[in-house]
């Protein structure tokens, strides 16, 4: 049976990192049916050497992890890099601190969930990021819109549209979205953007996301890495306090 | 009582911040005042000591030593002042005003000392006299100088000594009130899956607060310790809000209350804010009402969002339940829709309802604030 599946398939390779080794085992059991576990760590030069060594598609680690310079789960992004530039990362946090979120976020994950999540959800959101796809949950949407509204109070194009009014003309693929995507929108969220991170802040999945405003799910996902691609290189002042916040720039 | 306790900590630390304060803002102040103060008095001793007919140069001698002895002394509190204080910005600048005052006051001393000797000495034996002096000053602080330095090093150990247990005991206190509580309390109730789920969760919120919320908004969080959560609701309405406290952070209290009395988990996700006063205190209790409803009649996962800016306040409340009919409520919604409905028309606001068969309900209140500036913070 299982060879099937994975003669269809191969089995996403997965790599568990987190200091507390009860919850790295949960973790473990709870996707081990559905991914396959190659290596896991609980200090940062061990999750480095681990990545370097079996080089998972998909990494979740802990925002903290003692060792290494102190950076915790945005120093293994950083220096794993080097041994393994494939590899993507999915933060799993205790931590609601902005913070320590925004740093890991800005050293390169491509999501954050908490580690309250179901198991479901999480085989899901390992599942998005391995499709190369960002994971947002409400509160870290709820961080974004606070992170790219603080700065510039409303600038001309991001004036408050409450409710969900469709802009005109945005039914546009996601080949579309990235030709007219240019570093001088790098600092700010469009109003689909914004539109898709308020909706996604009021706990709406993709699918609902997607329903709401009328365009497929692909479409959302694309615009969920947008934003997530701006996060990560934007150098406004709160991200770039986050980033600071753990020397990572 | 509960909050009592935990209060402590939260004391301690004003306490702390207060004596900074005012050891920072008070003392450089006073120390120029004593100078002042000093000097003042030189002059009037050296006035009336002239008009007496007392030679120039012992009234000089005299005003001279009192001067550089008063800012000596002076200095010694500045000084201790200051490492009081720890390690903040001023210390260091402190520390070297406090340094050439107290060269000053050398000098100024020795001059008032050697122009009291003018008159009775010849110059070859005031240099004679000042050299053995100085041989003498040498001598006695090398013998001095082992015992300064171990009092020096033992002052700064024992400072970090009391910060680090007044550090451990405000987190004893915090541990004692929550942590061990809700462990005691999940202990008792082992065999109830949903209560353990639930204390566990309450006892995370509160730990959160702790940790990550804002300072000012701190104390809130030890409103629903433990011991008081069965009577959380009783125990002052969570609708008024507190004095100073923020909409979010309102809203966030309420949601609170609603997880204690429905044993369900609610995120709150909130985006800008502005302070919790009375013309939205309509849309605080209609959001409570949509929270009571989601939990009662949803399904997880139930989502509150808020979000201000500009001059509307928004709250959405989301859930994923079966949904139902917004055009015919069952009689159960009725009370519902005048208490989310009628009350958002009322005080001029807008709510909508949002239900849909398998997909949910989520229903949006708004609320334009007038007259406040909104707070970006």
């Amino acid at each position: 049976m299982t060879s099937t599946v994975r003669s269809t398939a191969p089995a996403i390779r997965v790599g568990v990192i987190d200091d507390h080794e009860m919850f790295r085992a949960g973790v473990i059991s709870t996707i081990k049916n559905e991914f396959k576990v190659v290596g896991q760590a609980g200090d940062v030069e061990s999750a480095i050497a681990m990545i370097g060594r079996d080089k998972p598609d998909v990494v979740l680690l802990d925002v903290h992890v003692p060792g290494g310079q102190g950076g915790g789960g945005s120093e293994i992004i950083v220096r794993s890099v080097a041994v393994s530039p494939r590899t993507l990362y999915l933060a799993l946090s205790v931590s609601d601190s902005a913070v320590d979120v925004g740093a890991v976020i800005r050293a390169g994950a491509r999501g954050y969930v908490t580690k309250t999540i179901t198991a479901e959800d999480l085989i899901a959101s390992v599942r998005q990021v391995a499709d190369g796809y960002a994971v947002f949950s409400p509160k870290l949407a709820g961080f974004v819109l606070t992170a790219f509204n603080r700065d510039a109070e409303a600038p001309s194009h991001v004036a408050s549209v409450p409710g969900n009014v469709p802009s005109a003309g945005d039914g546009r693929n996601a080949a579309e979205y990235s030709a007219d995507y240019s570093a001088d929108d790098i600092d700010v969220l469009s109003p689909r953007e914004q539109e898709v991170m308020r909706l996604i802040a009021r706990g709406y999945s993709y699918k609902e996301v997607a329903a709401e405003l009328f365009i497929s799910v692909k479409t959302v996902e694309t615009h969920v890495s947008a934003v997530l691609r701006k996060l990560q290189l934007s150098n406004r002042g709160e991200l770039a306090r986050w980033a600071a916040h753990r020397r990572i720039v | 009582m509960a909050q009592r306790k935990t209060r402590m900590g939260q004391l301690v630390d004003a306490a702390a911040r207060a004596s900074q304060q005012t050891t920072g803002r008070f003392r450089p102040a006073t120390v120029r005042n004593v100078t002042l103060l000093a000097f003042v008095l030189a002059v009037v001793g050296m006035v009336w000591g002239l008009s007496k007919h007392i030679p120039f140069h012992i009234v000089f001698g005299f005003a001279a030593l009192f001067l550089g002895v008063v800012s000596g002394w002076s200095q010694l509190s500045f000084l201790m002042n200051q490492s009081a204080a720890g390690a903040s910005g001023r210390a260091a600048r402190g520390r070297a005003v406090g340094i050439a005052m107290t060269v000053v006051s050398i000098v100024v001393t020795i001059i008032g000392v050697v122009m009291l000797f003018v008159g009775i000495l010849s110059p070859s034996s005031i240099l004679y006299g000042a050299l053995a002096g100085f041989a003498m000053i040498l001598a006695v602080s090398l013998i001095v100088a082992p015992w300064w330095i171990t009092l020096v090093a033992n002052l700064g150990a024992q400072e970090a000594q009391t910060a680090r247990e007044q550090v451990r005991l405000d987190f004893t206190s915090r541990l004692h009130d929550s942590v061990l509580q809700t462990l005691a309390l999940i202990q008792i109730n082992a065999a109830d899956s949903a209560k353990v789920a639930a204390l566990a969760h309450a006892q995370e919120r509160d730990l959160r607060e702790w940790l990550y919320g804002d300072a000012d908004a701190e104390s809130t969080a030890s409103q629903s310790a433990p011991g008081d959560r069965p009577s959380a609701e009783t125990m002052g309405s969570p609708l008024s809000a507190r004095p100073g406290e923020s909409f979010a952070h309102h809203i966030k209290r309420v949601a609170a209350s609603v997880e204690d009395s429905t044993e369900r988990q609610i995120e709150v996700v909130a985006v800008g804010d502005c302070p919790s006063d009375a013309q939205l205190s309509p849309l605080v209790a209609a959001s409570r009402e949509a929270m009571l409803n989601a939990a009662h009649h949803g399904k997880p996962p139930y989502s509150v969002y808020v979000e201000v800016s500009g001059d509307l306040a928004q709250v959405f409340v989301r859930d994923h339940g079966e949904g139902f009919d917004t055009t015919r409520l069952p009689a159960g919604h009725l009370g519902v829709s005048e208490s989310i409905l009628g009350r958002m028309k009322r005080s001029g606001g807008t709510a909508d309802i949002d239900s849909r068969r398998g997909w949910g309900t989520e229903v949006k209140l708004a609320q334009h604030i007038e007259g406040e500036k909104r707070k970006t913070s």
